[in-house]
């Protein structure tokens, strides 16, 4: 066994109450500790326990453990919802807004053949008519509601340069080609005006260029699974103690699953496995990986919930983190160096060309996981590795991210709040490569500082942090939207980049790393610094790329 | 044999040197007006002392900025399509106008490791030369006229590309060097045709950006085959 992956940071979040008059129900806030590099807050004092007790009062429940599937079901994931009823549907702009994202590509920024013009005062029809037959124009239309005249010239002009022309004569008051304007695509899920981080790194713009990747990327999400199937799975349930708390034994339960809601579609999940179980059913008992996934790619203009950056890919869901329901179930495997590094050299060898690992450790160094890591390089999958939560913690040295800095294709991620600052739990270092929105309930910023997505309905899962006299078997198949915060928060930014990027031809890793740090928004102290590395990711420059010139 | 001897030296050697001074080749050119090369064939009898002729031009080029146009269309090579006016004076001098016109659209690009991936994103690249030459020609035969010159111009050029803002485009304008030799064969009294070899050197362009940073390429010129058709004696 090597280190446990999420020792050190765990602290579990609680819930925040509900802003008076926003929130029709509870806006849940919580933060994953249990898998590393989640929350970093804790919003609500309270006797909260942490995780690390957890782990110290389950340990010797594995052993023997097992589960059973006991069928594959298909009910309906339900949605709790937790909609704040304020808001509504964008009137009239989603729509559009995707019909012009989706034309076709043109080669001109203008329309061919056509020239906007406008005469002074004093100029009549006819002597603008002469003068655009001059220059081998002719006046077409006044549109309604305009007080130019559009003119048509030969395909064959360059209506910039007539433009010029004609702008240096006294009798025009303008004259320009005739630019086709697009809106910048606004997704319309309902959520999406809470979504702060991808207005704040452009993404409106960046799905223009590319709307949401395609089926033919896969994301690997390494995490503690992931609510993507229908499945009733039977745990046994053992007693532990918590703090001087013994929770009774629930004995044999049955578990349904479902898919969340806002991230399932036919087809979308591909090769899961989980090496907690050693399975096929990488079920989330968490929250955590859904959340992480939602980010990479929620369902995008589906008029629910929210929306994700990536949001065509396939995902492939690698548990490789136990969870508190995990351990009390008594999962044969913890979330350790080595089924980490089993899970990275999975994702690779079923063509996953972008892997999240959401996770960390400090500690030793994990030679396993940088083979792993290079060995995946070396397959064709671009890494993205949390940069750590650290930094209120005395800042330690975060093992993966120093993996990270040393292979070109593996980028560790440093977190921003909402003023694109540094956020205060983001650990820095030499190692730090990129930063991205993980979100800050710190500096007045509240829970709408998280990042806001999808996940399980952590009312119904994380009753171990009720009294035992409340304590009862958790729901795996309610979800609701929260905000977490965390550098894992931010590394799902970068992950669905990365698949934007190989779905618009950077198909390198490398080339990928090389290609984010060159167009990064450039953060803090010059050059590339121990903050936001070489700066906040900057989704539109670096799928725009380079032209010839500029 | 002095004058000839200079200007030929000059010629060659502004070649060989990527011709950085052409537009001093082509004052000079302009100096040796009134001076007739010894082994110049004499003016034909009937021959103006001095002929102004049109033509059109088909120019095949090989761009300098090889990877950078590869990366971005696929290929380093293009067409240009234009055409001009000379004026030849009996002396064999001659002196040339000529604007032509290259337009490709290929998609924008990153280059890592000296490896370009394409982009998808359409990219439209224009490019406009006009040149100004001076030169001699040497008649070989009544129909067949060899010639050399140089001269310098003005190249603008265009980039647009979808999703880029007005903006962030380029367009712009920098000083070109051209020196060129070719043969004129006349078809008939008013009519000629003539091939030639080109060397255009385009610097301030490319270079200080994009693709063409990547790839440490700053000259938007290249070598060209060229295809006139002349109109005039």
């Amino acid at each position: 066994m090597g280190e446990r992956l999420s020792e050190g940071i765990r602290e579990r979040r609680s819930w925040r109450a509900p802003r008076p008059g926003v929130w029709k129900g509870v806006l849940a806030l919580v933060a994953a500790g249990l898998v590393v590099q989640g929350a970093a807050r804790r919003m609500v004092a309270g006797p909260l326990l942490t995780g690390l007790q957890h782990v110290e009062a389950l340990t010797g429940l594995s052993a023997g453990a097992h589960r059973l599937v006991l069928q594959r079901v298909t009910l309906p994931g339900i949605d709790t919802g937790l909609r704040p009823y304020t808001i509504t549907k964008r009137p009239g702009v989603p729509e559009r807004a995707l019909e012009i994202a989706n034309r076709p590509p043109s080669t001109t920024s203008y329309v061919p053949g056509r020239l906007i013009v406008k005469f002074t005062s004093q100029v009549s029809a006819a002597a603008g008519a002469a003068i655009l037959a001059a220059h081998g124009a002719r006046l077409a239309i006044r549109p309604p509601n305009a007080d130019f005249d559009l003119a048509t010239i030969p395909t064959s002009t360059d209506p910039e340069a007539l433009a010029a022309t004609l702008n240096q004569r006294p009798d025009v008051a303008y004259a320009q080609a005739d630019y086709r304007e697009h809106a910048t695509m606004v997704p319309n899920d309902p959520l999406y005006s809470y979504q702060w981080n991808f207005k704040k790194i452009g993404m409106e713009s960046a799905w223009d260029i590319n709307p949401g990747a395609s089926p033919s990327i896969v994301v690997a999400v390494l995490d503690t699974g992931m609510a993507f199937e229908n499945v009733r799975i039977q745990f046994q349930g053992a007693s532990f103690q918590s703090g001087s708390d013994t929770y009774p034994a629930l004995g044999t339960v049955d578990e349904d699953f479902a898919p969340a809601p806002d991230l399932a579609s036919a087809g979308r999940f591909v090769d899961p496995y989980d090496f907690i179980w050693d399975d096929a059913d990488p079920v989330d008992t968490d929250g955590h990986g859904t959340h992480v996934a939602g980010t990479i790619g929620q369902l995008t203009n589906n008029n629910v919930g929210t929306a994700g950056i990536a949001y065509n890919v396939k995902f492939m869901p690698v548990k490789v983190l136990d969870s508190q329901w995990d351990d009390i179930f008594g999962s044969p495997n913890q979330g350790t160096d080595d089924v980490v590094a089993e899970g990275i050299r999975y994702a690779a060898d079923h063509g996953a060309q972008v892997i999240n690992m959401s996770l960390g450790r400090t500690g030793p160094p994990a030679p396993a996981i940088q083979d792993a890591m290079q060995y995946a390089v070396s397959k064709g999958a671009f890494i993205a590795v949390a940069g750590g939560n650290d930094y209120e913690n005395g800042n330690p040295p975060e093992v993966l991210p120093e993996i990270a800095a040393q292979i070109q294709g593996v980028v560790s991620v440093g977190a921003v709040d909402p003023n694109l600052n540094r956020a205060p739990y983001s650990s820095t270092g030499s190692y730090i490569e990129l930063a991205a929105p993980g979100g800050s309930f710190d500096n007045g910023f509240g829970a709408d500082g998280g990042i806001l997505q999808q996940t399980l309905d952590l009312s119904q899962v994380d009753t171990y942090d009720l009294p035992p006299a409340q304590y009862g078997p958790p729901r795996f198949d309610a979800f609701a939207y929260y905000f977490f915060t965390g550098t894992s928060m931010a590394t799902a930014h970068v992950s669905g980049l990365a698949a934007l990027l190989m779905q618009q031809g950077i198909t390198s890793p490398a080339a990928v790393e090389a290609a984010m740090e060159q167009f990064a928004t450039h953060e803090g102290a010059a050059g590339r610094n121990d903050e936001y590395g070489f700066g906040l990711i900057n989704p539109t420059a670096t799928l725009l790329g380079l032209g010839l010139a500029r | 044999m002095t004058q000839r001897a200079l200007v030929g030296e000059a010629g060659t050697r502004r070649l060989r040197a990527g011709f950085r001074a052409g537009a001093a080749a082509a004052l000079c050119v302009m100096v040796l007006a009134g001076a007739s090369p010894a082994w110049a064939a004499p003016p034909r009898a009937g021959r103006p002392a001095v002929s102004v002729r049109g033509f059109a031009d088909f120019n095949y080029d090989w761009f300098a900025a090889k990877q950078s146009f590869s990366a971005v269309f696929g290929k380093s090579t293009g067409t240009f399509v234009g055409g001009g006016a000379q004026v030849v004076f009996r002396t064999g001098l001659y002196v040339e106008i000529g604007v032509s016109r290259f337009q490709e659209t290929g998609q924008r690009a990153y280059v890592y490791g000296g490896q370009a991936y394409g982009l998808h994103i359409p990219l439209t690249a224009r490019l406009v030369p006009i040149e100004f030459t001076g030169g001699y020609r040497f008649s070989l035969t009544p129909r067949l006229i060899v010639y050399g010159g140089g001269g310098l111009g003005t190249t603008q050029y265009t980039e647009t590309s979808q999703f880029v803002s007005s903006s962030q485009n380029v367009s712009t304008r920098a000083t070109s060097y051209q020196v060129r030799a070719g043969a004129e064969y006349r078809l008939a009294r008013w009519v000629g045709v003539a091939g030639e070899l080109q060397y255009r050197r385009v610097p301030g362009i490319f270079g200080k950006s994009g693709v063409s940073q990547a790839f440490g390429e700053s000259n938007l010129g290249g070598t060209a085959l060229d295809v006139k058709v002349i109109v005039g004696r």
